[in-house]
This record gives structure tokens, sequence and C-alpha cells, in this order.
């Protein structure tokens, strides 16, 4: 697929309307890190969120403990990981079973694996996964941008045919907790322009950007001809121009451009070859990948894909941890391994920096913190005598593996240690979001201290303006 | 690449960032003191060296003090950066003598800010000063209505009040507007709908000369169009949603009943205000907040939210920043806002910094207790009372001053003082804002008094203006504002033009378990009560709410319980045949319910409480309420899951009958039930005799956990089933739940406090318009309907679609236009066509 550099005259005629407009109307401007000084030197254009909603456990995947298969009659309290331990493309970087093909790419990975979280007492995943997408807690007094949005705020398109935030794999329909994703699924004050194109199913993403069902291309164009025909028939517009009206025409003319565009052929996972389709093929997620990498090759700027979050269903082990742990890794294995692989045969790996992370970990019977326990957690019996009881079903916020590939990451690099003994907390080199998000800003060439203006005070990329990078990631 | 770029493309490149602005170490533009330097001398030196605060006698508050500096010497030399302190300091390698003092260094980019600044000549606004924030007055004030300018025939104050401001301004008012522009205008702005093309013909042909005042009238009397349409106004602002965060722990609350009647009565705003801030019945989810489950940042605890809640939106104040520290915005400091949300809190809060226990207790007080005191040592129901009441006295004339400038702002686009949060900014004319306050106090606070003022004006009325120039110190008022339809506008006008008005669900019809939805029964309400004639004199209008208690077969049922089914039995004897009878009743996991043996209800939700007309299944004497009821699992029937922990199991009901408008009875589930185990026949008829059944055991009151369901539960004297009678039709955008398409127009999750929506179009939009599913779907049924309606020819079919969208004909190559679309015999495809076509114009989207 063709690459295409977007020129500066592209770029304006894509922005200007909703900048200028946004400007007339009071939106937010940039007060700090707007400024060509302040920028740090990107290493990476895109960035690739791979979403594990439900809070995955890190004992069970990237930071392999001591494995104790089940026996009836097993202590809870023995038990750290429920998986045997396997070797990867580096020796000193271990995964648990069922990673093999991650496994295999581990080379061109660096992998936190002391990634803290907030503690925000009771652990609701919706306010956590809040917390993680924006940087800051809720509830909050203005509606906190995703990290998705601030990136296409400050950075725009990287090509002005395809959206700038792309949001995969999360339908909202029939989940008890709806609200309170779409709560932090939105660019908040910065403002709707900047907000997530949504494909909650990837093998409809055509959908998304083609004519609506059952209307031809041709009968597309046509309309779309008529009404350029009527705004210059119209009497009204001829009475002089105003930001609105220019706004109005502007945002449908590019909304025409990005549906008829070639750019929309990315979206089209039909047109990928049968073989390759089939290597992601593990279900949404897995075609979500597939889509990942045919938007990053159109130029994508943030993608976010998602395994879903359902209360209780995928990574939300509250009960057969052990069983549906490895499904789930069965689901993303391939997919990631694949992705990381095409990605760097079409020379795109080292610009585009993939993120794999989850609100929070889990562990067998430390719920929240160790010293902060929470009330109402799951049923978990000291003895485990059903392997329903096998698993980590209780959400743990003190570690938590994060995994990294291209954008300018270390090669094969592990950073961080958590403790071998239950519930295997952060010893050293802890992360925290706002770090974390730091180091995906700086890669990106966003300064953390990046803000707008809000209610006449600063509103910052990273919480108060006070992300560092973990430079330690970066080689 | 080198370009003169005009002002406004800079911002630009800064917003979305495109190659270079301005080079490190390049020639520096042009630096402005309000875009580019205060930022940084208010984020970095204000908060130890602005306003009263002199750390090293050294202040920011005006350039000479910038200029005398400290305790260290000059702080700055106009034109010489390089020997001026400030760069040294900023500057500085060692961090331990490095300004700031305190939070991160600054960046390279703003230290040559602050350089190319002071080469510049270190330019500084006249009178500006970080020490001194304007603060408005508080007093209401009437200043004098000025004569009409002679022969002007002005008769509206607003026009004679703005007289004297345009001949300052050397500006003046456009041309009034056509009978038509003015009619879609006003209805929009007042009602929210399109006016019909037969309305908008009569209107035009209407000779009396006072038309444009009756129409007025008629708009602001459709008191179901005018509650519709404001509805969205004061959810936004309310921050009152069907749905969202915080339904899930039952940490918030609707308002949506209380909402939808005060404007369908068009309550006086001062008792409006009042029964917010005083938690009157209804009206608590305002100060409730809500409340997450966990740890919540100490400046966000939910009598935070009340005191940043009250504070912006009836007094334009932000107390947001002063929440977590001394604001530096303005004036108010942590105490201020502490003082106000201890008016909400049941014990003593603790003063938080940032997040970090202070140590120091808040104390009970208003931000501006000129108005009143409050007693700190009342309790929260005397000391909520006493902040209504001193808010909403007629000594607050911020109350009036702020709603006006709302309300102006809504009819002409912008506000007499922006932004309309911050009431301390100067208005464009003072006496203007002034005077419609204390008008506004002068008439019982009738906000539909206001509009109509507003909307009788020939300032109203003349040609709108377009938004040109972003700067607010340059505005000079010429008119109103082109303004964007909200999302519930749009698609109001989609529901005129297409005759696809909003679907309804059943989650929208009956709140659920979290009392979340359920906002179409609580606009029934309204209108029923409405309908319903006024009780005869000398009649208690409510009895006590009617409720029942949580029962089963033993007492621990609320935590846990085995699971299985049980059947229970009431008796009660009536003297007469209610005129109407409802009942009402939910069960975990699963009821049905039978009066007399017959089955009225059944339901396997119980966080969905069914409520049913009873009235013919009574009887004078004798009557049995009988309830087969399960807990599941159920061994017996194979019924219902074992899930983990514990299982609780519950019945509830509830029974009220009515004499003519009058309760007369109700019937609740308590101890006085019997039950036992095990099907018998007969056991729900009356002649039963059920000897040897067991007395019910109560679990809990109405509202007990986990199910928490008192207000679905609760049976009022309002509460009859003459109710859901009440026709809502057609359903208007704002009384629905969100859906893509208003999402993507803007309307918000109401999460936070919403004054005003965006009116920018966005690429986003764009797409949702031309190719998402909801408008394709209306605009595909909108088309058969308009060529079921049989136009004869596709001319005629063309002329009443533009006549329905825009209010007037085509002209001739428009016609053309539209013939090309639909062909000489229309087909479905090609109205579609055209109905999208004619939505998408800005004639359409914007209110002119």
């Amino acid at each position: 697929m063709m690459i295409r550099t977007p020129t500066r005259r592209d770029f304006l005629k894509t922005a200007s309307a909703a900048t200028l407009g946004a400007l007339a109307a009071g939106a937010p401007r940039v007060l700090y890190g707007a400024d060509t000084a302040d920028k740090p030197k990107a290493s990476a254009d895109t960035v690739i969120l791979l979403w594990m909603g439900g809070g995955m456990a890190h004992t069970e995947t990237l930071d392999p403990k001591r494995y104790t298969p089940f026996t009836k009659g097993m202590k809870a309290s023995d038990v750290v990981s429920t998986f045997p331990t396997i070797d990867t493309a580096v020796d000193h970087i271990k995964l648990t079973q069922h990673l093999e093909k991650i496994g295999s790419v581990m080379d061109r990975a660096t992998l936190i694996r002391s990634h803290v979280v907030g503690d925000l007492g009771f652990i609701l995943h919706s306010r956590h996964q809040y917390h993680w997408h924006t940087g800051y807690e809720p509830p909050l007094s203005v509606a906190a941008p995703h990290l998705g949005a601030w990136l296409s705020h400050a950075l725009g398109p990287r090509d002005p045919a395809v959206p700038a935030f792309i949001d995969i794999g999360q339908p909202y329909e029939g989940n008890g907790e709806a609200e309170e994703l779409k709560a932090f699924q939105t660019a908040g004050v910065l403002g709707t322009e900047f907000g997530p194109f949504r494909i909650p199913e990837p093998t409809q993403a055509i959908e998304a950007v083609r004519p609506p069902a059952g209307m031809s291309r041709q009968r597309f164009r046509a309309r779309y001809e008529a009404y350029r025909k009527m705004i210059e028939a119209s009497p009204i517009a001829r009475e002089g121009s105003d930001y609105q009206r220019q706004s109005l025409l502007r945002s449908l003319d590019n909304a025409y451009k990005l549906l008829d565009s070639p750019a929309a052929s990315a979206f089209d996972l039909s047109l990928e070859p049968k073989e390759s389709y089939e290597k992601y093929n593990t279900g949404r997620f897995g075609l979500g990948c597939l889509l990942a990498r045919r938007l990053t090759e159109a130029g994508a700027r943030y993608i976010e894909v998602s395994s879903e979050y359902i209360p209780f269903k995928w990574w939300d082990t509250h009960d057969n941890g052990h069983t549906r742990l490895e499904s789930l890794k069965q689901m993303i294995d391939a997919p990631i391994a694949q992705l990381v692989r095409d990605l760097e045969e079409r020379g795109l790996l080292d610009r585009t920096l993939i993120v794999l992370a989850s609100e929070f970990s889990r562990s067998v019977l430390v719920e929240g913190k160790q010293d902060n326990p929470v009330p109402g957690q799951v049923a978990q019996p000291d003895t485990i005598n059903e392997l329903k009881f096998f698993g980590m079903h209780r959400h743990f916020t003190g570690a938590g593996s994060v995994l990294m590939f291209g954008g300018g990451v270390k090669k094969g690099h592990l950073y961080g240690r958590t403790a071998d003994e239950s519930p295997c907390t952060t010893i050293e080199n802890p992360v925290t979001i706002t770090d974390l998000h730091a180091s995906i800003y700086q890669a990106m060439g966003v300064s953390p201290q990046y803000a707008i203006e809000i209610e006449r005070r600063p509103f910052y990329v990273t919480k108060d303006g006070r992300g560092k990078p973990v430079d330690a990631l970066f080689g | 690449m080198r370009t003169r770029l005009p002002l406004f493309v800079l911002f630009l490149c800064f917003a979305v960032t495109v190659p270079v602005v301005r080079a490190a170490d390049a020639p520096a533009a042009k630096v402005e003191f309000d875009t580019h330097v205060k930022p940084i001398l208010q984020r970095s030196c204000a908060r130890c060296h602005a306003g009263s605060q002199k750390k090293g006698k050294f202040s920011i508050n005006t350039r000479e003090s910038i200029m005398t500096g400290g305790s260290t010497g000059a702080g700055l030399v106009p034109g010489k950066s390089a020997e001026s302190l400030l760069i040294e300091l900023v500057m500085d390698d060692d961090p331990k003598t490095r300004m700031p003092a305190e939070g991160d260094a600054l960046t390279k980019g703003q230290i040559n800010t602050l350089r190319a600044w002071i080469d510049q000549g270190a330019q500084w606004p006249e009178g500006f000063d970080f020490g001194t924030s304007r603060k408005a007055p508080l007093e209401p004030r009437r200043p004098l209505l000025p004569d009409a300018p002679a022969g002007s025939g002005l008769t509206n104050p607003i026009d004679r009040l703005l007289a004297p401001y345009l001949t300052k301004q050397k500006a003046a008012l456009g041309a009034t507007v056509s009978d038509r522009v003015f009619a879609r205008r006003v209805s929009l702005d007042l009602v929210g709908l399109l006016p019909s093309a037969d309305r908008l013909d009569a209107f035009e042909k209407d000779t009396r000369p006072n038309k444009r005042e009756l129409y007025i009238d008629e708009l602001l009397g459709d008191r179901r169009a005018y509650a519709d349409h404001w509805l969205t106004f004061w959810n936004d602002a309310l921050h009152n949603a069907y749905r969202g965060t915080g339904f899930i722990d039952g940490g918030r609350k609707q308002i949506t009943g209380w909402l939808y009647q005060s404007l369908y009565d068009n309550k006086p705003y001062d008792q409006f205000v009042y029964d917010l801030i005083s938690s009157a019945p209804g009206a608590e989810g305002f100060t409730y907040g809500i409340k997450w489950r966990g740890v919540v940042n100490d400046s966000q605890r939910r009598e935070m939210q009340a005191a940043q809640a009250i504070s912006q939106v009836f007094l334009g104040t932000n107390l947001k920043c002063a929440s977590c520290h001394d604001s530096f915005v303005n004036d108010w400091k942590l105490t201020d806002s502490y003082g106000l949300a201890s008016v909400f809190a049941d014990g003593v809060l603790e003063i938080h910094r940032c997040d970090k226990p202070t140590g120091k207790m808040a104390e009970v007080h208003f931000l501006y207790p000129e108005l009143g005191a409050i007693d700190g040592a009342a309790p929260r129901d005397a000391r909520v009372k006493q902040l209504a009441t001193i808010l909403t006295s007629e000594k607050n004339g911020r109350l009036a001053r702020t709603i006006v400038n709302r309300l102006w702002a809504w009819c002409m686009g912008r506000g007499i003082i922006e932004p309309i949060d911050d009431l301390d900014q100067p208005p464009f004319d003072a006496d203007l804002l002034d005077w419609l306050a204390s008008d506004l106090q002068d008439h019982g606070y009738d906000l539909k008094h206001t509009l109509r003022l507003i909307c009788t004006s020939r300032a109203y009325q003349a040609i709108s203006v377009g938004a040109a120039s972003p700067d607010v110190k340059q505005f000079v008022f010429r008119g109103p504002l082109i303004k964007r339809m909200t999302a519930e506008q749009f698609v109001d006008a989609l529901g005129a033009v297409t005759g696809q008005w909003q679907r309804v669900s059943g989650e929208m019809e009956k709140p659920d378990g979290r009392a979340q939805g359920g906002q179409l029964a609580a606009v029934r309400a309204t209108l029923a009560r409405a309908l319903e004639p006024a009780p005869a004199p000398g009649l208690e209008p409510n009895v006590a709410p009617v409720l029942g208690k949580w029962i089963w077969s033993h007492k621990e049922a609320a935590r846990s319980d085995a699971g299985g089914r049980i059947f229970l039995r009431k008796i009660v004897k009536l003297d007469k045949r209610p005129t109407r009878a409802t009942a009402v009743a939910t069960c975990d996991n699963e009821f049905t319910l039978y009066v007399n043996g017959q089955k009225v209800a059944s339901s396997d939700n119980w966080s969905s409480p069914e409520k049913v007309d009873i009235t013919t299944h009574l009887r004078e004497g004798v009557n049995v309420f009988a309830v087969e009821a399960i807990n599941w699992p159920d061994a017996e029937t194979g019924k219902g899951v074992q899930i983990k922990g514990s299982n609780p199991g519950g019945f509830v009901f509830g029974a009220i009958g009515f004499d003519g408008d009058e309760p007369a009875w109700s019937v609740i589930s308590d101890e006085t039930w019997v039950w036992r185990k095990g099907l018998v026949k007969s056991w729900n008829e009356t002649n039963f005799d059920a000897q040897g059944w067991s007395h019910a055991a109560v679990i809990g009151g109405g509202n007990t956990g986990p199910w928490n369901l008192a207000s679905a539960l609760t049976l009022t004297s309002g509460d009859t089933q003459a109710n859901s009678g009440a026709s809502i039709d057609p359903v208007r955008a704002a009384l629905v739940d969100r859906d893509p398409l208003m999402q993507a127009l803007g309307r918000s999750n109401r999460e936070q406090v919403v004054t005003r929506r965006e009116s920018i179009a966005t690429t986003l939009q764009a797409l949702e318009l031309t190719n998402g599913g909801t408008l394709d779907t209306i605009l595909k049924a909108g088309a058969s309907d308009w060529i079921n309606r049989g136009a004869s020819d596709a001319d005629t079919l063309i002329r009443r679609i533009y006549a329905s969208a825009l209010g007037r004909s085509p002209t001739k190559q428009e016609l053309d236009v539209a013939r090309s679309l639909i062909g000489d015999k229309p087909t479905a495809d090609g109205v579609q066509d055209l109905l999208w076509v004619l939505v998408m114009l800005p004639e359409f989207q914007l209110v002119l």
C-alpha cells in the first residue's frame, strides 16, 4: 500500500476549519509544548495500544513465577503462577506457556514488569481504565481527554485521509458499564474533532468508511455532487462567509474525501490475502491487530485495539482463571507476534510504538494493595478443591506488565522486577501511569508538559505536567 | 518556506503542530503578553510572587514591580534579556538557586519566549495587574432606562439601553429580518423546533402589527414544547443524566421528574435555585453529585462537586482551581471552597491541599458573606436551606445577572459577559446587564419574561452576524451571532422534516434497578398532573408514600438463601371497589402476582419492579393478593444457576387504591403476609383456607440492600395508572437516551457541568452524518413517507420538502438541482438523497 506524506497544504485543508472555528468559539488553546524548542525528538509516528481490558494477571502471562500445577487440596497461598515458564528469543526473558509466538519476537521488545497503577480504593474496572487512558483519576471537574485524543490534538493526522485516533474492538451495546467506558473514550475538553473513530467490529470496519448500506458508490457521489451544486445555487450561501458555515462545508468535504479515498481500502479486511488473514484470525482481537497493521500502513496516528471489556468476561477472570487464561493467551499470542513481524517487514516497526497494557493485574489472594485490602472481594477458599478456584481472581494494583515494541524502545530489554512470592509485587523500578504516558508522549515527540488552557487554567497531557519519561526504556 | 500568515493560522500550527512555527534560535516572532508570556508567569511564578505573595520581596504583579525586583536586584531591563536577572534565575544550572523554586524548571521554549518578550521591550497591557482580579459588584443595580432616540420608534427597553452603546461604538444593527427568518430563529431559540410550513405561511400573511409578539407568546405558552427544549439546557448545566457513571453503585440520582415539572410550570428562578440547593424532593440529585466507588481525590468529594457546580452555574464563578489550592485565576482560597462544601457535609471536612491533608478543619462559610451567614452548628438540612435562602435573596444581584447573561447568550450567541461562567469579567454594556437582571427580579424571577423581552427587541430581530473575530476584547455587539443547532435541535428538525421522531425503548419508560432511565415516566407524570382536574378544596393532596417491606420465609434472606419457591398470601377487606388501584411488586429472582385468582403481573428482573393497574381485579369485600415467589436456584423448577458467594432472596409489594382522586387505602408486604412451601390447589383464591401457613419474615424496609429500590417501589397519591395514559408524542430528542448521532453532534455525557455546546462542525460529525446508520435510517423512512403522501408531480414534492425543511420555496436553480436528484417520477432513493442534501445545508443546520 502506498504511504503518502501529507503536504502542508493538505494539512491546512483538513484542519483549518476546525481550528479556526475552535478559536472563534473559545475552544481551548495550547499553552505549553507547542514551541519547537520544547518538543522532544520523536522516535515514533504512530502508537498502537493493545488493551487487555479487565485486568491481565502478570504472573500468568509476562512475568512467570514458580509453577504450581493444580492438585486437589492445594493451599491458595502457595499458588503464584498456574502456568509453566517458557524460554523466548532472549535468554534472560522468560514468559509463561501459551505465549510462544510472542516469545519468538521478544528480541524486538522492551518488557516492563513494574507497572504500578493507582490505588483507587475499591477497584472498579471502568474507573481504573479511565485513569489509565486519560492519566487522570475520575471524578474530575472537566472531561479529561483520552491518550489518543491528546496525540491527535498535538500532532494531527498522519495522513489527512485517515482519522488520527481509531478505536477498535470495544462494542458498547449490552455492556453494563457502557456509559463508564464512553466517559473516557472521548476527546473531552479538546472537542469532538479529536475524538475516536470507533470500529467496534474489525470485520465490519469497511462499513464505517463507505457509503451507507444499500447505497451505490455512484449514487453516493451523485448525492455529494448535488450537494455542492445546491450550495452554489443557495441564495444564502452568497451572504458572505462565516466560520460555522465554512466548517460545515469543510467537514463534509473531509468526510467525503475519506469515504471515497483509496486509503479507505485499508479498512477492508476482505482485501487481505487469505494466508495472512488467517495468521491473525483468532477472533475479534486478532483481526483488530490486522486492521491496526493496515491502518498503520495507511497513516493512522493512534490506534487502540481492545480485547473488549465486559464485566466478568475476557480478562476479568473472577473464576476459572487458569482455564480462561489459556484461551485468552492463545487469542493474543499469534496476532501480536504477527503484527510485530509484519510491521518490521514493511519497515514500519521502528516508527511504530506498540504498547500492550491492562488497567491492573490480578492475584490469588490480595485485592488492591497488600497493606490496603478491599472489602467485597470475590470469595476464594484457602484450600483449593475445585479447578474453578485455580487462578488469579482478585484485582491487584501493586504490579503489572507492559510489553512494548518498536518506536525507539530498546530491543530484548527487561525493566523492573517483582517479588517471587505472592502477591508478587513490584520491588524494583516502579513505573506509574503518569511516567509511562510521559514515555509514550516523548516517543511521539510531544512534551509531557504539553498543555491547553481550559477555564483559564492549564490542563496537561500528563497529570499536572509531572510525567517523567522513563529514559531507560529507549535505546 | 516562509509565508506571511495571519495570526490565526499561526495558532492553528500551535494547535496541531505542523512544521516549524518558531525555531529555537531563529529571530523570534512578535511575542504577545497575553498569549505567550502571561501563562508562563502565571504558572511558574505566580504562586510565590503574585497578589499578596512576595517571596524574596519580589512581586510580578506589575511591569514596574518586576523591573524593581526583589532582594537580589532589579528583575528585568526592557530590551536587554541578557542583563535581566529574571532570565539569569530561570536559566540557573543549580537547582537550589534556580527559579521557579517549586515545580519544574522552565523549558527552553519558555525561556526563549521570556527572552524575546524582554528584548522586544517587555510590553505589558495597560492597567494589567496580577494582584488584582476584577470583582463584579454583588448588589443589584437599576440603571435608568434611557429615552429612545428621537424618532427611532424604539420601545423595547433593550433597544433603548443599547442605543447609547451602539452610538458610542459607532456600530449599527443590521436590518430587521424577514418574517420567515424571524419565525424560524425564534421558534428554534424558544422551543427548539422548526415552525411548520403552514405556520410560516400563516405568519407571513398575518397583517397584525404585533404578530411577532403574539408568536413569541404562542411559543412561550406551549408549556410542553418549552419544557422539552429547555430540558437540554438544564440537563447540561445541572449535569443530570438519564444513565451513566455513578448509577452503578447508587452513587447518583436523577432530577428529571423535578426538572421537567419545574420547566413545565415555569417555576420562578429563585425558587428553582432554592429547590436545587436545599434538596427539595426530586431535586436532591443536583447537590448529591456523583459518588464513585473507591477513594476519590478530596477536591472531587461530593460536597466539593456541589460547591463547584453551585458557584459555576448560579453565580458564574469558578471554584475548581480553589478546590485544590488557593486559586490563581481568581481570588478564591482553598478555605472558600471547603467553606461552601462544608454546608453539604455531614461531618467536619479536613482541608486537603492538592489531595494532601493539611490537618486544618474547614468551617462553614459562604463566598459572599455580605449576603448573610450560615450557622455552622446547625444540622445539614438547616444549613442547605440557609444557603439557599441567602443565595436567592434579593440582595444577590449576581444570581440574576448570571442567568440573564446565559439567556442572552442563548438567544444572541454570545453573552453580555464572556465567558458566561465568569461574571467577574467586564460586560460589554453594564447598564444592559444590570437592568435585565433587576428587571428579572422585579418580575418575580420569571425567565419567560426575560426571554420575551429579548426576543421582542429590535436587536434580537436584526440580521445575524458571523462570529468573525475570536478576539474577545474587540467584540462589539452588532446583532445576534449565527448559531449552530444543538444536537437535539438538529434531530428534532429532522423529525419535523421527515416525520420520524424519536423511538422509545422500555429502558426510557421505566427506571432500572440502579434508578437509571425511566425519564419518559417522569415526563408523563408531569403531563398527567397537568391533565388531571385539580383536587377538590379541603382534600389532603398527598398521603404518606406507600412503600412495602422486603419479606421472605426467613429473616436472613437479604443476605443469603438456599433458593427455592415459596407461596405468599394476604387478605384484605375493602368497603367498596376503588375508582382506581395500582400495585407494584418485584422479587429476587422471579414472581407471579395474582389478585383474586387472576394473574396480573410476573417478572424475573428484580431490578425493574412491575407496576400494574389492578382496578378491575378488585371487588367489594374480601380480596386476596397471592404470589408465587422464586429465589434462584430453584431445584424444583430447575430455574437459575448457582452463583458464587451470598445468594439473597426477597419479595416486596405495595398497592394503593383511590376513591375518586383521593387515596383511600394501601396494602404493603409485611409480616402479616403468610407463606408456605409447595404448591397446593386453589392457593391463590379468596375462599382458600390458609390454615397452617407461617407468617412471613420482614428482612428489611423498602430500600433494603442489596436491592435499594425505594424510588422505583414507592407509590404516591400521584401514582395512578392514568399517568401512563398521558401521550408524549412526538417524543423529542431531549427526552431520549444519547444515540451515536447526538453524541457526534456534541451532546455530552453530563458527567460534568456543561454550559455551552461546541459550535464547530468536525470531520467525525460529518462522517456520522454522511454514512452513520442513525441518520440514514431516519431519512430512508422519511423518504417513503413523503412518497406515500403522494405528491402529484416532482416539482410539487420538491416545493413541499423545501417549505418543510427551509421554510421557503426553491429558486429556479435549486429546483433544477433537486430535479436532477429525484427524477421526473420521484423514487425513494432520490427523495432520500434530496432530504440529505437539504439537511446538510448550512442554511438548515445554522440558526440564522
